[in-house]
């Protein structure tokens, strides 16, 4: 099975890592070498990087940091685990890097002092091939409920999940087909899903956000598929902004509205979300060219919230849950 | 963040007259209005003290109430219902379900007022964004009837 480059964009090198510039897609496929924090942080706030990817350089980060510095002990890595955390959500304030911070320290409590760095390197990275079979099963999860030959209506993009969701619906003799939301200002659905998806052989329709409501109208969509920076216990999602369009439109169009998901951890409701503005000049502007005045006020939050009134079924690493399952699972 | 009912939309092409008299207005909101970008480049030089969003932000807006109203400009109106931009269908929609009053105003014709570098999603200010064998979906002038107009969400 082919898998998208999009699946898994960071690799851990050791002392450094190579990320894959997500701005340079689909014209040029790039790697970016992050060597120290400067660098983390700069693939994190100029959106290198997004998603999945982030949770990647997060993980692998800490561990290259660590050789960097050479940090040899689990009280050392405690500390300066901390710092990361507060910078890494200081440059992308939605994301709950303080969620993957909570996971390391379980890993802490069990890895050996004598052979500490190299014993968490094997903890981490054995993590993350779990974590990456566990996506490919959610994604089978998914291709189980979907209607057949499904017509799926997606924006931004799912760290190449919607690649191996097609793949498995071909494996079972489905031909899917793909409707893409451009997704501005970023433009991942032009950019980056629509690209993945024809490299990978598979029919895409692109159109452009403000069109969606036709799209339903004309094309007998059979379902909305989106993914997720975040949940909240109760069922709620956090993923790009006009995501919760969609929800509203599939409401109103009677479509099943889908999520890939995540545990919700620690994060009780959407109230303890904080939503990120980024600066108004990446709307005002494409490239080096301003396509409004440069002091027209512009608003660009880059994620919305979507209530679980408008999901169908939260698609989790473990099963497909409708958002009461969801929130009695951690009413538990 | 903007206050509870800040804003009042611009969707469509508001003629000559009615930007005079807005033009001042701190509280106009536009959109960019894909795949033309008619108000990234035409009405943010008409209304200057407008905020500007990305098409995709308006659903955020109207679930965080920051809407009091959609002002929309039609193309055509016949026995029927209005003919209106693309996009239209989507705003009355997210305007519908949170029930925001939609104020049904004549506007000008497109074709007229703007030179149109884009006709897709495919590219963005004349350029490539995506690979060229991707089908485009082409935005179409939309329709909406009295009925629909009229009924509650």
């Amino acid at each position: 099975m082919k898998i998208s480059p999009l699946f898994h964009p960071v690799e851990y090198k050791g002392n450094y890592l190579s990320v894959l510039d997500e701005s340079a897609l689909p014209f040029k496929k790039r790697y970016i070498r992050v060597r120290n924090l400067s660098d983390a942080l700069d693939v994190l706030k100029n959106m290198k990087t997004r998603a999945f990817g982030q949770l990647l350089l997060f993980y692998y980060f800490c561990l290259s940091d660590a050789r960097l510095n050479q940090i040899n002990t689990s009280k050392k890595f405690n500390r300066r685990i901390n710092v990361l955390t507060k910078k890494f959500s200081q440059a992308r304030p939605t994301f709950a890097f303080y969620q993957f911070q909570n996971h390391i320290n379980t890993f802490l409590k069990e890895v050996k002092e004598a052979d500490f760095l190299n014993d968490l390197e094997r903890k981490i990275l054995t993590y993350i091939d779990s974590l990456q079979r566990l996506r490919l099963n959610r994604v089978k999860i998914l291709s189980r409920i979907l209607a057949p030959n499904p017509k799926i209506l997606t924006l931004c993009n799912v760290s190449g999940e919607l690649v191996a969701l097609a793949q498995e619906l071909k494996r079972q003799g489905q031909i899917p087909e793909f409707f893409v939301s451009e997704t501005r200002p970023y433009l991942q659905g032009s950019r980056l899903t629509a690209w993945e998806l024809k490299e990978a052989g598979f029919r895409v329709n692109l159109f452009c956000d403000n069109q969606v409501a036709m799209v339903f109208l004309k094309n007998n969509i059979s379902a909305v598929i989106v993914g997720s920076d975040r949940s909240t216990k109760e069922g709620d999602i956090i993923n790009k902004i006009g995501t919760y369009t969609l929800a509203v439109l599939a409401k109103h169009f009677n479509v099943p509205f889908y999520c890939l998901t995540q545990p919700a951890a620690d994060t009780r409701s959407r109230k303890d979300v904080e939503i990120e503005f980024r600066p108004k000049e990446e709307l005002l502007r494409y490239g080096r060219k301003f396509i409004a005045p440069p002091t027209q006020k512009a608003l660009y939050p880059a994620f919305d919230i979507t209530p679980a009134e408008y999901i169908t079924k939260l698609i989790c690493f473990d099963g497909a849950f409708s958002p009461e399952e969801f929130r009695k699972r951690w009413q538990k | 963040m903007a206050k509870v009912g800040s804003f009042r939309l611009i969707w469509g092409l508001p003629p000559e007259v009615f930007c005079k008299k807005h033009s001042r207005d701190p509280d106009i909101l536009l959109a960019e209005m894909r795949p033309h970008l008619f108000g990234s480049r035409y009405l943010t030089r008409r209304f200057k003290r407008a905020t500007l969003v990305s098409d995709n932000t308006l659903g955020f807006l109207f679930f965080k109430k920051l809407i009091k109203e959609v002002i929309l400009f039609y193309e055509k109106k016949d026995n029927f219902g209005y003919t209106l931009i693309p996009g239209s269908l989507t705003v009355i929609i997210l305007a519908k379900r949170h029930q925001v009053p939609i104020r049904l105003v004549n506007g000008v014709s497109q074709i007229k007022i703007i030179k149109r570098t884009d006709q897709s999603a495919l590219t963005f200010l004349g350029r490539p964004v995506t690979l060229k064998n991707i089908l485009p979906i082409l935005p179409e002038p939309e329709f909406a009837d009295y009925k629909f107009l009229e009924n509650p969400f």
